[in-house]
């Protein structure tokens, strides 16, 4: 991604609630899942290795279906790709059943323990380690970038893993004091929105409670980060929904 | 644990759609974390292990938030628990905040700088770094390969049960993470036996399923009507090779 590209994700991830870096991490993310959809996945080195890693992990594997009912509305490119690599799963199984022993059972499970990480967890990881550079580029005091460190100053700072990762790369000193400033304000402010959620829990306190609701997700998200919580926008019920078109159908 | 425990949770999950052991696994998870949160905190032990991992991993997390607030006390047990973890982060940030708000000149600072030999967040990043797995991780990874354990145990011929393996062999088997489990836990040739045997049958149909979805895709045969099973044979296909959603 180009460093100019980049500078214009990250003001825009900066405005918006939560680690900055999740957020671009999640988006690229979808638009790599896209990607394989229309070409990456029938590429000859991306079968090979799709065939060593068992396809792709338990959230990408979702996200594909989720993402192609979402964009193409039939399923066509992931069943493609299963119903290849069923086929290789089964020769496998049937090639392990033939001896019937324990030790062809460790065979097969050893087999069926996926190589390489799925690729497009690696790829997220490459993409995750760029944003990062990026961002620290832009936050150091000489050739940084003026814009995106008055955001980042007034932003709710990163998640606890990517604040580790942004502290172990930078070489300024400046910018590790802005990282750390940013998140102490963070959690501060975070503390007192747990501590009015509780003291509006407790008996004959009246005020409603607001924003401070959901506080304790927010937390979590600080603590884990938000890297999986991908979904694009009205898939929660897609997996019904083309279930029963398609049987409406036939 | 004990397999009487054990033989009820298969009895029952061998009965539902999907991989047995994800859905045994899937209600275990939701379980634990409610009991974690609501009560288990508070104990010392307990409530270090939370402490050292920061809380959970991201799926763990995404779990929690996704339990009612009912079965949580209305929020109040997660926002107790996050409010001490983040009171324990905040603290060992402002410690390590004040070490780098030097009363040095900028001279020295700057002499200091050229001459380091890590980055200068390394030391800080150390201090807060995680120092454990997430704790749901660790009980859950130990829960799911006894529950595998006991699955083989119950589909051997000379220890098991006849009920779980008549259900068993009717069933569409596991999933790759939970069969590759099943096979690493295998004690006996009949157990395994059983296991790829229904394995290859499940693998058979769906591939049989997922091949008749394709081809009524095509526009010769697109008026076929498709069945319900061709029709789910492609997220069937990513359950068994990721596990159930």
């Amino acid at each position: 991604m180009s460093f100019a590209l980049l500078s214009i994700e990250l003001e825009d991830a900066l405005q918006s609630q939560g680690c900055a870096v999740c957020r671009l991490v999640q988006e690229g993310d979808q638009r790599y899942i896209r990607h394989f959809l229309w070409e990456g996945k029938n590429e000859g080195h991306m079968l090979l290795r799709l065939k060593r890693s068992l396809g792709l992990c338990h959230h990408h594997a979702w996200l594909l279906a989720d993402t192609e009912d979402l964009e193409f509305k039939d399923g066509l490119g992931t069943a493609t790709l299963y119903d290849w690599l069923l086929d290789i799963a089964h020769e496998t199984l049937r090639k392990a059943r033939e001896t019937r022993t324990i030790e062809a059972a460790k065979r097969l499970a050893t087999s069926l323990h996926p190589q390489p990480p799925c690729p497009a967890c690696a790829i997220r990881r490459e993409f995750a380690e760029t944003v990062l550079w990026g961002l620290q580029q832009f936050l150091a005091p000489v050739g940084g970038h003026e814009t995106i460190r008055n955001l980042y100053a007034k932003s709710g700072g990163l998640c606890l893993p990517h604040l580790l990762a942004l502290l172990r790369m930078t070489s300024f000193p400046e910018v590790v004091q802005l990282l750390l400033e940013v998140q102490e304000r963070t959690l501060a402010s975070l503390l007192a929105e747990l501590e009015l959620f509780q003291r509006k829990h407790r008996v004959g306190e009246q005020a409603p409670i607001g924003k401070e609701q959901d506080a304790w997700n927010r937390a979590l998200d600080l603590l884990a980060g938000r890297l999986n919580g991908a979904r694009p926008p009205g898939v929660a019920n897609s997996q019904v929904n083309r279930t029963s078109r398609m049987v409406a159908e036939g | 644990m004990s397999l009487h425990l054990l033989y009820s949770r298969w009895r029952a999950a061998l009965t539902q759609a999907g991989c047995p052991a994800c859905r045994i696994m899937e209600a275990v998870a939701r379980r634990y974390m409610i009991t974690l949160v609501r009560e288990g905190k508070s104990h010392d032990e307990v409530y270090i292990r939370i402490q050292r991992a920061w809380g959970f991993c991201e799926g763990h997390g995404r779990m929690l938030k996704g339990i009612s607030p009912a079965k949580l006390g209305d929020g109040m047990s997660p926002a107790r628990l996050c409010s001490w973890l983040l009171g324990a982060l905040s603290m060992r940030l402002s410690k390590a905040l004040q070490s780098t708000r030097t009363s040095l000149s900028p001279r020295i600072q700057g002499r200091r700088w050229l001459r380091r030999k890590r980055p200068p967040g390394e030391g800080i990043a150390k201090q807060l770094e995680v120092e454990g797995r997430c704790p749901a991780c660790e009980d859950l990874t130990r829960y799911e390969r006894s529950l595998l354990w006991g699955l083989q145990r119950l589909l051997s011929e000379t220890k098991g049960e006849e009920t779980i393996r008549h259900l068993y062999h009717a069933s569409h088997g596991l999933c790759f993470p939970h069969l590759r489990l099943a096979l690493e836990e295998a004690e006996e040739p009949s157990s395994v036996d059983l296991l790829l045997q229904v394995q290859e049958q499940a693998l058979s149909d769906l591939s049989w399923n997922l091949k008749e979805y394709l081809r009524k895709h095509d526009y010769r045969y697109r008026l076929e009507p498709m069945t319900q099973a061709e029709a789910t044979s492609c997220l069937r296909a990513i359950a068994l090779f990721a596990g159930e959603r």
